[in-house]
Order: C-alpha cells, then structure tokens, then sequence
C-alpha cells in the first residue's frame, strides 16, 4: 500500500497533504474523526513517527483537534482555513510557475490570458 | 515451565569513543553515538564503513579495540545483565559457524538463552514465513535471512540490531518484512536498528538515520529533518557557477551534460528558495539514497 | 548458568547414554559368552573417554558458539564447557572402573582392570584433547587446519593404541604399562605432563574464544 506515497516529498507532508486533500473533498467533515497515526503507519508501512509528524503539523495549523483517549478530529471551519491557504499557496507557486513556463515558451500576456480563458470556459469555470 | 518474562523498556544504547582495529586497518575511529531508546533506526554505509562492525561491538558479539560500548550507562562487553537486552541478527551464510544446526534447534537456542524470548510469536513467524526445518546451510539465502529475523524479532530484546536482514529476499518479502517489523515496533516499542543497502525502500520506515562512512559518523538526525537540507540545483553551468560562487557554497556532487549542470547542495531552507527565486534555476528534492550517494560518493564527477 | 546446563546437559545425556550402553553391553558379553569374543571392546573401556569426549564436544560445531550468539556472556560458556568435558570424561572413567572390575572378577586372567589410581591419569590424557578440540575450533584460518588434522592423528592413534595393546595381550606379551596408576612414576610424569598441557591449551582457547567474532 505504499504505492500511493512518492519519494518526491516528504513522506510526513505527504500525509498532510492526504489528510488535507480528505477534508477538502467533504471525506472529513467537521468534528468527525480522521485515521490514527497507527492506522496511517499500517497503511502506507510507514514509521509512526512519521505518519505523526503529519498529523501534528496539521493540529499546529489549527486543522485538527486531539480529544484525549479518542483520536484526532477535523477542526469547525478546517475546510474553508484550508481552502483559503491553498488559494495564497495556488498564487505563488502554481501560478508562478504557470507562468515562468509561458515566459519560456515565449508567449506574451494577450496569448496567455487567451489560453486562460479558453480553459476556464471549458471547465465551466462561474 | 515456560513464564514469558515482559520484556523491560528499552535504555539507551551508546558508542563511547569507539574504536576498532583489524591488525593495523582501522575500521572504526573515535565514533560517538547515541542510538536513543525505541526509535527504528537505519544505519547505511558503504561496504567496508564499519556498519557490521559497529553492531557486532554495540551488542557484545565483538570486542573494541578502544573506547566501550554502553546500555543504559553500563558496559556492555561480558555484562550478563545487559546483554540480555540486546540481540544482533547477523547476516547468515552457509559458511557460518551456526549453518549445521537445524532451523528448529537454533530457535530452541534462542527460547534457552533469551530472556524475553516469545515462542508463540517464533511459531507464528515461522508460519509466515514458510520456513522449513532443515539445516541452515541447506536453506536459500533469503530463508537464512528470515530465520535470522524470526529469532530477533521472537527474542523482543529492548534493542534489537539487525544486519542487512533484507539480504536475500525479494521485493514481496521485503515488504512484508516492513510490515512485520513496523507491527512489533507499534506493539512494543523496541528499539530497532537496521542496516541495509536498500536505503530508498525502507527509508520510511525509519524515524532516524545514522551515516557511517570509513568508520565515521557521517549524520545521525531525524531522516526526513536530514533530506530536507539536500537539494539538487541545476541549470546553466555559467549561472549555477555563479550563484554557488556568490553565497561560497561547495557542492557535494557535481553533474555536468554539455552546457547545463547539476549540483547536490547542503543548505538552509532560505538558502533554497533564494535560489529557486532565480530565473535560470531550478530546485529539486532528494531522497534519502540521493542524500547518501552525495555524502558518501566523495564528489564524483561525472560528465 | 542454569540454561547453559540445560543446553549442554542433553549433549551430556546423549553422551553418558552411550558410553553406559557400550559398558553394559561389554560387560554382559564377557559374563555370558567366552571372554575372547569380547576381549578387544573390554581393552576399549579404559580409554573410550580420550577420543568419545573430544569428539563429542567438538563434534557440535556451535558448541560454545550458539549460547554467545544469543547474548550469553562468554566466560560462563567456556566455565561450563570445562565442567562438562570433566564430568563427562569422570563418569566415563568410573564406568570404565566398574566395568573392568566385574569383567575381571569373572575373568581372573584379565588383567586390563582400570583402577581408581588410574582415573587421573586418563582425565589428563583426555582433558588434553579435548582443550585440543576446543581450540581448534577458534584459532584462525590456516593454523585451525593444522590443529584439526593433529588432533585427527592423535585420535587416531588413541584408537590404535588401545586395539593394538588389546592385541599385544592376546597374544601373551607382558607390557609394563598395566596397571595405569597415577602413582608409578612413568605414568605420574605423563599425568603432570598431560594436565600442563591441557591448561596451556585451555588458556589458549580462553583467550581465542574470548575475542572470536562469531563469523558469517
């Protein structure tokens, strides 16, 4: 089961990244309860330390909440924190890249925005 | 008649100013370690670095030629107390001074000798693994591999050092060797550490990781704490020159093709993205095998 | 310590097991059939313990290395193959008195009676190769080919001693060398000789043992 984590990341982003993707998705809503940190490890054959690592970095950014005994919880308001913070990450990453890799191939703003558009459209962006 | 004794929680295990000679080649020098208690470590090296070495003396099955080796502050060497609290699964072959015993009669060796040792769980891996009872130097390499972790898993020592225990097997087995380990491990939380070649693969499966290189401590941190400082930088040899010049930083690997060039950089995360904000570069991660290859590849060139 | 009896008492029981079936079997031979038929196994008795010991000993390849693979401390190995290998070769020998002495009691020609005088003498002789045996397993490469071939040709020559003198009486030969006992004076030198010897060897398998790596 370790087919769906790379070695391109880190593995405890990697589960962050997971877990966030999961309550994005609706899979976590709020107050509802997300895999242990055990599960985790047993799933990916990964250490527990790590699966850990990337469950408290997503307590740290306020995403989860520990109820003692229990388990870790999704956070009132985590999908909407997360959207928002995927949004300003979308910007300056995804964005850039998108277009620094437009200024390589040489197109001018006019041709990118063009490009843009036809997509949206199509994606039936509102 | 047979009480399973619980096995105590794990101490610290400790290289105090270890050396090793064989005749006058030095194998180990002056190595200071720490291997903190239940934690999965992975020990890489390359051949030659001192891993087993370092194992064996760490559990009594070899001797220092200085310094000592410590469990929980006591010495290790010829201490009945300790060393029931160690275990070393060596790597077996058919040349071993074990071979000519029978796989039962080894593992009944093991349920005399070891204190902690459980015999459902021997069985149970026995099972699993589909070992049969013959004689060890009969058995394929990979079975030799299995009968050597079913006795140091089935010992739950408190710290338990395994020796390239994946030598032999194939991918199935290996992972299902992750599996079994990784279960034991959230169960008891033993201290394991495991050296192998096969860093990739089983770099998940360790919290911590501890570099040798020609019987130096080369790292010893937190396995993904210690790939985050590792980036390849690439990109035109002119500017990527130029930009390593800047800020005076030596790579540790170097990979040239034509004009473009491709260099393994230690550094901070600022560092990182200072130099991912320039045009011509670009930044990539390693892995923890990248990470070994650059530290332990002693700058070679290629191109 | 108790797990190490226990490891080695089943090597023990194997080992007295046989030599007590050989000695009845000996012994009930010469009481029932004429002692001639018997008479070579019966010259047997008092030397079994020089090449059965050792070899059996020996004969384990992971003797003293299985129990120091499993963390137990080494020189509570070596102790308690020490007090095996006397034990062993005492029982033997006592075997060896008794059986001697009943043969003898129904033969009154036989005279190869092992006394108790003679014990010390052979527990010398025996414990001699058996330390033989012992270091041959822990010497390095070259010079454990050595030691292993010398104490095939010394076994070897044991056995051939025994049948031979068995042979010699046959054939009405008086040797001097009977009785064995300690307390003649070729055979107190040899004693001496033999228990040196042995303790050389001994300490010299200590000191391999003690710094072997269990090799791959």
């Amino acid at each position: 089961m370790k087919g769906t984590l790379n070695d391109q990341s880190l593995i405890y982003r990697q589960i962050a990244q997971l877990l966030e993707d999961g309550i994005l998705r609706g899979e976590y809503p709020a107050d509802t309860q997300v895999p242990s940190t055990n599960e985790l490890a047993r799933a990916f054959n990964i250490n527990p330390a790590t699966a850990a690592k990337g469950i408290n970095r997503l307590v740290d950014e306020g995403l989860l909440y520990k109820r003692r005994g229990i388990g870790m919880f999704v956070a009132p308001g985590a999908a909407e924190a997360l959207r928002q913070k995927r949004r300003e990450n979308f910007a300056k990453t995804q964005v850039k890249a998108f277009v620094r890799e437009a200024k390589r191939l040489g197109l001018t703003q006019q041709e990118l925005y063009s490009l843009v558009k036809a997509q949206a459209q199509e994606e039936q962006l509102p | 008649m047979t009480t399973i004794t619980k096995a105590p929680a794990p101490q610290p295990l400790q290289a105090d100013k270890l050396c090793k000679n064989y005749g006058k080649q030095p194998v180990l020098q002056d190595l200071d370690l720490t291997f903190e208690p239940g934690r999965i470590y992975g020990l890489i090296g390359r051949n030659g670095a001192g891993k087993t070495t370092l194992l064996g003396i760490l559990s009594g099955q070899n001797y220092a030629t200085g310094g000592r080796a410590l469990y929980g502050g006591q010495p290790v060497w010829e201490n009945s107390a300790v060393l029931g609290n160690l275990h070393f699964a060596r790597e077996m072959s058919a040349a071993s001074e074990l071979a000519g015993l029978s796989v039962k009669n080894f593992l009944r060796a093991g349920r005399l000798f070891c204190p902690y040792w459980d015999q459902n769980y021997a069985d149970e891996l026995i099972k699993k693994f589909e070992l049969p009872n013959k004689m060890i130097n009969r058995l394929s390499r990979g079975q030799m591999s299995m009968v050597s972790i079913t006795a140091a898993l089935a010992s739950r020592a408190p710290v338990t050092l395994l020796d390239e225990p994946t030598a032999g097997l194939d991918v199935v087995a290996r992972e299902r060797f992750y599996r079994i380990l990784l279960d034991e491990y959230q169960r008891t939380g033993r201290t394991f550490v495991i050296s192998t070649h096969i860093i990739e693969e089983a770099a998940s499966v360790f919290e911590k990781v501890v570099i040798l290189d020609e019987g130096k401590e080369v790292a010893d941190q937190n396995t993904e704490d210690l790939v985050e400082q590792f980036r390849y930088i690439s990109g035109p040899a002119a500017e990527l020159d130029a930009a390593l010049a800047e800020r005076g930083i030596t790579p540790l690997q170097t990979q040239v093709l034509g004009g473009h060039k491709m260099v393994a950089v230690r550094g901070e995360e600022a560092l990182f993205e200072e130099l991912a904000a320039r045009d011509g570069l670009t930044v990539e991660g390693m892995n923890l095998q990248n990470v070994f290859v650059a530290l332990c590849g002693h700058g070679d060139e290629e191109g | 310590m108790r797990n190490l009896v226990r490891y080695f008492g089943l090597t023990f029981l194997q080992y007295i097991g046989v030599v007590m079936a050989f000695v009845v079997l000996v012994v009930l031979g010469a009481r029932y059939t004429p002692l001639s038929l018997f008479e070579s196994y019966t010259y047997m008795m008092p030397t079994m313990g020089l090449w059965l010991a050792p070899l059996t000993l020996a004969g384990c390849h992971s003797t003293m290395a299985l129990p120091t693979y499993f963390g137990v401390r080494r020189w509570n190995t070596f102790l308690c193959i020490q007090i095996l290998a006397v034990v062993m070769e005492l029982c033997t020998l006592a075997l060896a008195v008794l059986g001697t002495t009943l043969i003898a009691s129904w033969n009154p020609e036989y005279d190869m009676v092992l006394s108790v005088g003679g014990i010390p003498v052979l527990l010398a002789a025996s414990l001699t190769v058996t330390e033989m045996a012992l270091l041959a397993q822990y010497l390095p490469r070259g010079a454990k080919q050595r030691t292993a071939s010398i104490l095939m040709v010394l076994i070897m020559i044991v056995l051939s001693c025994s049948i031979t003198i068995g042979f010699v009486k046959a054939i009405g030969i008086p040797l001097a060398l009977f009785p064995i006992h300690a307390l003649r004076p070729g055979w107190a030198v040899f004693t001496l000789v033999c228990a040196a010897v042995a303790v050389i060897l001994g300490v010299a398998t200590w000191r391999f043992y003690r710094k072997a790596v269990i090799r791959l």
